[in-house]
């Protein structure tokens, strides 16, 4: 079962206001590849996995990844929460604005709402091994992109950290990848 | 899986659903005295329990949360689904 800290795991820290970001940084909160995708892949994943290790790993990152949905969930709601009216409009977040006020909705950056078309989970782990590093790509590909849309430092350090994490992930996914292709190598002996 | 190990986890199971009972019930009505008074004694309870299924049976939790003695026995199977 799961039980739920309270507290982040990083700091989740902005220096202003800032609709036109919260607009952009919905991308990882319910995008393709954000973090809401990224726990529900590897959480839903992990039954099928063959090894008690990659059982672990897939546990572990859909929970790490649970908390980094909290703290891009902080991010927005910080940089929502004193803004004017007149800034939403400007950032072009009014259609947003209309059916969520400053609340946190499951959308990508364009508004689409979360879907679970986003992932997959083939019962094949090599297949799904591979799923989950391409995602760990794109999420890190995409704190890229957000990272250049501002000059904040402090929201800097956060984006930073968040892709920091997915290049960890990625490295680790690449080694269940291993043993599980050394797993069936080895049955398939038999 | 053996008997005790079972039985174990069958008490931390009772233990713990009273306390997310008395979470739930504490979060509309923290003024009242007896619930407190009864989540403290399963909260000791259920920490003396899980102690004890963590020393037999390897850790409950990851992330810093119980202490791993010997090997990393985390990745050990079986995991809840396979019970
Ligand atoms: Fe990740």
């Amino acid at each position: 079962m799961w039980i739920y800290e309270k507290k982040l795991e990083y700091p989740a820290k902005v220096s202003r206001p800032d609709a036109k970001m919260a607009k952009l940084l919905l991308a990882q909160y319910g995008g393709p590849d954000g973090e809401l995708s990224a726990a529900l892949r590897y959480l839903t994943q992990r039954y099928t996995m063959p090894t008690g290790k990659t059982k672990a790993l897939l546990t572990d990152i859909g929970t790490e990844e649970l908390a980094h949905l909290e703290i891009i969930a902080t991010l927005i709601y910080k940089l929502m929460k004193d803004v004017s009216l007149e800034e939403i409009k400007e950032a072009g977040a009014a259609g947003y604005y209309i059916h969520h006020d400053r609340a946190l909705y499951y959308t990508d950056a364009n508004g689409v709402p979360w879907t679970a078309a986003y992932i997959q989970s083939m019962g094949d782990p090599v297949t799904d091994l591979h799923e989950d590093m391409a995602a760990e790509q794109k999420a890190r590909t995409t704190y890229e992109h957000l990272i250049q849309m501002t000059d904040d430092p402090d929201l800097i350090d956060t984006l930073r950290f968040l892709r920091e994490r997915e290049v960890v992930h990625f490295q680790r996914f690449g080694e269940a990848l291993n043993l599980v292709q050394e797993h069936y190598a080895h049955r398939h002996v038999f | 899986m053996d008997r005790r190990r079972m039985e174990l986890l069958r008490q931390i199971q009772e233990l713990q659903f009273a306390a997310v009972e008395l979470t739930l019930f504490m979060d509309i009505h923290p003024e009242q005295k007896q619930p407190l008074a009864d989540y403290n004694r399963i909260a000791e309870h259920l920490r003396s329990l899980m102690d004890e299924y963590e020393k037999l049976y390897g850790p409950l939790m990851p992330f810093g949360q119980s202490t791993v003695e010997n090997r990393w026995s985390w990745t050990d199977e079986p995991w809840p689904w396979q019970l």
